[in-house]
């Protein structure tokens, strides 16, 4: 994926200014930033949700302007954690709607303890429960390019861990591009990080270049401490 | 939870289907303080018979149709508080009917295409409101301030020009064979343009970017819709009139009672609203013989109190949907 010179406003105000960008068809790419700074805006441009920008985006060389919806649906899935779901449809649906390939999705199920619940109405799950199943939904679209806007956000620990490891296992055959707050996670699952701020990169590359402590304290302007766990992975913590 | 949601529709679907024929049975043969055998008509009585088959059919396909409407239209707008009636889709329909019978010329189905002009444009304007992201409440107000506009006007013309044709209430006492005729014919015709599209039910759980994300062109697949729903609008107010919400009540009730199981909506909402308006005629021709009552009036009153059922406990407990 390539995006180039895009820019976009909204209500007369620049959220995205000049922005070049490349995405490999394989990894984790995370983007990380303060509230605000455009980058759920962002991903709305990469996936077509957002038309009216300036520049563009190329998948494949394509034009995603020029590119159909149908062919799309095999290139890009988003998961956006305050998507809804409206009325009363089962989880079964919810996930064979996604599944364009026929896939066995059972195995995800079982992983996460949820094979119970494909036959109740995915509104009467839990939100921590609904989030992981919408991801699920993505993963399963097995698209070229997957979007997460915060896929942590309402995890808990044990999910958190759980949709890592799916995300991880899928990363050589997808390439994911993932916004979350959750830096310490970000930093432990992703190949590459974009550090940005007021609709600008600030800094891209390879995990360890970009998650700096001076890098980080300057883009959110609060402290961070950096310690090693015990297999020498460097883990950030934000002190108060 | 899947075995009672199967069993329970089933027997919903049996019952729908045996109390249809009841009901079609009845409304033939009883009324006016007649009784006809339709298995056996002998001498005047089939006249009677042809004018109680034309009104019951008409009534039949009233009750789906409107129905049918109701629930594409929450589907698409998202919100289950949307009824053709109460958005202003059958008023602007009546408005526009009323208004273009006196400039352009009559015909068999023309005052169905002047009430689409009219649904047509109120679509429109649905749709341009909608766009504005107003809360789900917010666009209902806005659909009965536009229903209550086009009433009133209807209600001008109607004092201008002393048409007596028109009335708020639709009722079934008036329906010719012909009009009975064009209604089956048409009725057929939308309803099976609409379940065409039956199969995209289950995807408007999600909103429109994920269902383009999935492959489905849901603007175009909404924009074919409307504009089915804005002939139908016009089918029914051409031949019968004006009806209130029924396009609300009856595909709540069946997201109720059908839940998870979305393929038996389409199949359920026409089936009890169909019921509902045979019963509606059927107690309106005879509660208070030789007094007819609408059969929408009688539609109302058992509509009503369901209704401020669902708004009180707001469907799923979510006002949205």
């Amino acid at each position: 994926m390539e995006a180039k010179n895009i820019s976009y406003s909204y209500d007369e105000k620049t959220v995205i200014d000049n922005l070049s960008i490349e995405l490999p068809n394989k990894g984790i790419t995370s983007i990380i930033g303060p509230n605000g700074s455009g980058k759920s805006t962002l991903l709305k441009i990469l996936t077509g949700q957002i038309k009216d920008y300036e520049g563009n985006v190329f998948y494949n060389d394509n034009n995603l302007r020029e590119i159909s919806i149908k062919n799309r649906s095999s290139i890009v899935a988003y998961f956006n954690q305050r998507e809804k779901i409206y009325g009363s449809i089962s989880v079964r649906s919810i996930l064979d709607l996604s599944n364009h390939h026929e896939l066995d999705y059972s195995e995800y199920l079982e992983y996460l303890n949820l094979t119970d619940k494909l036959d109740i109405p995915f509104n009467s799950l839990s939100g921590g429960q609904q989030q992981v199943l919408l991801i699920i939904a993505v993963l399963i679209e097995s698209t070229e390019y997957v979007y997460l806007d915060e896929p942590f956000n309402n995890l808990d620990p044990k999910y958190k861990k759980q949709v890592v490891k799916l995300i991880k296992d899928a990363k050589n055959k997808q390439s994911f591009f993932i916004v979350d707050h959750d830096l310490d996670t970000l930093a432990q699952l992703s190949d590459y990080v974009i550090l940005y701020n007021n609709g600008s990169i600030i800094k891209q590359g390879i995990t360890k270049d970009i998650i700096q402590k001076d890098s980080l304290e300057n883009t959110f302007e609060t402290e961070f401490n950096f310690n090693l766990d015990n297999e020498g992975n460097s883990r950030i913590f934000q002190t108060f | 939870m899947s075995m009672e949601s199967k069993t329970r529709l089933n027997k919903f679907l049996i019952f729908n289907a045996v109390l249809l024929l009841i009901l079609l049975y009845l409304n033939i043969s009883f009324g006016d303080s007649s009784v006809i055998n339709p298995f056996n008509v002998k001498g005047t009585n089939a006249a009677v018979l042809q004018l109680r088959l034309s009104r019951t059919v008409v009534a039949m396909f009233t009750g789906a149709l409107i129905s049918i409407s109701g629930l594409y239209l929450q589907l698409i707008f998202r919100n289950n508080l949307v009824d053709p009636g109460l958005v202003g889709l059958t008023s602007s329909a009546n408005f526009f009917k009323n208004l273009l019978v006196i400039f352009l010329p009559i015909f068999l189905g023309s005052k169905i295409i002047y009430g689409a002009v009219g649904s047509l444009l109120l679509i429109g304007i649905l749709v341009w409101i909608k766009a504005k992201d107003v809360s789900p409440t917010k666009f209902v107000l806005f659909g009965v301030c536009l229903s209550v506009f086009f009433t009133c006007l209807n209600q001008i013309l109607n004092y201008i020009t002393h048409n007596q044709e028109s009335s708020i209430f639709a009722g079934f006492n008036l329906i010719s064979p012909n009009q009975a005729y064009l209604m089956i014919i048409l009725g057929c015709i939308l309803l099976t343009l609409l379940i065409l599209f039956d199969k995209y039910i289950p995807y408007y759980s999600f909103n429109d970017n994920k269902i383009i994300e999935l492959g489905i062109d849901i603007r175009k697949i909404n924009i074919y819709i409307l504009l089915i729903i804005s002939i139908v609008i016009s089918t029914v107010v051409g031949i019968v009139g004006e009806f209130l919400f029924l396009g609300i009540v009856i595909p709540n009730i069946v997201k109720q009672i059908d839940g998870i199981k979305t393929n038996r909506y389409f199949i359920d909402t026409i089936l009890l609203g169909s019921n509902l308006m045979i019963l509606s005629d059927f107690l309106g021709r005879n509660l208070f013989y030789p007094v007819e009552i609408p059969a929408a009036l009688i539609c109302n009153i058992i509509c009503a109190p369901i209704l401020f059922y669902f708004v009180i406990r707001g469907s799923n407990g979510s006002e949205e949907y």
